[in-house]
């Protein structure tokens, strides 16, 4: 007695439990009739294989596109939220370039000031600042008397004449003025 | 990555553009300001006859002081002459002067005073400060103070830093 079709079929595509596999496999070795079967399924498998699905390349190409076409699309919408990745010394470089960019455009803001600044220092190499706490005049004068550095000019008047204010300091062109007038 | 490095060859350039045009400084534009100040310190008798006097010669620049100290018997006076040179070479004179002053040698006093005076003048103009005031009366019984001040600019030339 012949098996079922559908269990000839099962057969051949292997799915069969092993047991039944070999019984199969001898019944068809006797049988004309399920080796026929068997034949055609054969022949069926090798003509599916050999088929072409028709316009499969044109199907391709075009799926193809539509995806290129919304990457490109993805790409200029998230562009910001973009996650690159990039090394770390690479970072540090671009960090260190930006602190150089940043403070070349300070020193372009204020070139003169610190231009001026550095020359007064040079200037003032010899000049100390008065910083001192007094609390009267007799304090002032006791410091002035002392300190005679950060002066260009030192004068001592050799006379032993005492000295007054004869009114309001003047300040005249030469011209203007005649001594004893 | 190439925009990565186009970035920051466009950064390393704009700073380094920068970075000259911050070394521009230039020890000649010291020299163009370059001011000498010529000092007569005079000491002037009970008849306004010269008792004693002293010539100097500072170089300075444009708004920084000539410091000078004066000591007396009884006082001492500092005196900044600060010249402040303007674009048409014309000088515009600055005088401050100090004065801590004592009444005589046993008085515990001591008298503060402070003025401040400018005048506008030619290159190589003579000015007078009188710092303790002017005598007008010849026949006063004191003596006086008065510094004559002379400001050459560069191009007026050392050469006549003696021209009255």
């Amino acid at each position: 007695m012949c098996p079922d079709s559908q269990l000839v079929s099962t057969y051949y595509d292997k799915e069969l439990d092993q047991r039944w596999s070999g019984e199969i496999k001898s019944h068809i070795a006797g049988c004309d009739k399920c080796g026929i079967q068997v034949s055609k399924y054969q022949e069926m498998s090798k003509l599916l294989g050999s088929c072409r699905v028709p316009g499969e390349q044109e199907m391709k190409l075009r799926v193809l596109g539509v995806i290129e076409r919304r990457r490109k699309v993805e790409y200029h919408e998230v562009f910001w939220k973009k996650h690159l990745a990039v090394s770390v010394p690479v970072l540090m470089g671009a960090a260190a370039l930006m602190i150089i960019f940043f403070a070349g455009i300070l020193m372009g803001f204020f070139p003169s000031q610190t231009r001026d600044s550095q020359v007064v220092e040079e200037i003032r190499t010899h000049s100390i600042g008065i910083n001192v706490q007094v609390i009267n005049l007799e304090d002032a004068a006791a410091y002035i008397l002392a300190d005679d550095s950060g002066f260009d000019l030192l004068i001592t008047i050799p006379s032993n004449e005492t000295l007054s204010v004869n009114g309001e300091p003047q300040l005249i062109r030469e011209a203007d003025y005649k001594r004893g007038q | 990555m190439k925009h990565l490095l186009s970035g920051i060859s466009l950064l390393f350039f704009v700073t380094f553009c920068i970075a000259a045009q911050s070394d521009d400084f230039d020890i000649k534009d010291i020299e163009g300001k370059k001011l000498s100040v010529n000092l007569n310190t005079r000491l002037l008798g009970t008849e306004n006859e010269t008792v004693w006097h002293m010539e100097s010669t500072n170089l300075t620049i444009s708004g920084e002081a000539v410091k000078v100290k004066l000591k007396g018997e009884n006082l001492v006076l500092i005196a900044n002459i600060t010249p402040y040179l303007n674009p048409d070479n014309t000088i515009f004179l600055v005088a401050k002067g100090e004065i801590f002053l004592s009444d005589s040698d046993d008085s515990e006093e001591v008298k503060y005073y402070t003025t401040l005076q400018s005048l506008p003048v030619e290159d190589g103009e003579k000015v007078i400060f009188f710092p303790l005031g002017m005598a007008y009366d010849s026949n006063s019984n004191f003596y006086s103070i008065e510094m004559e001040i002379q400001v050459l600019s560069a191009e007026y030339g050392d050469g006549q830093a003696n021209k009255e």
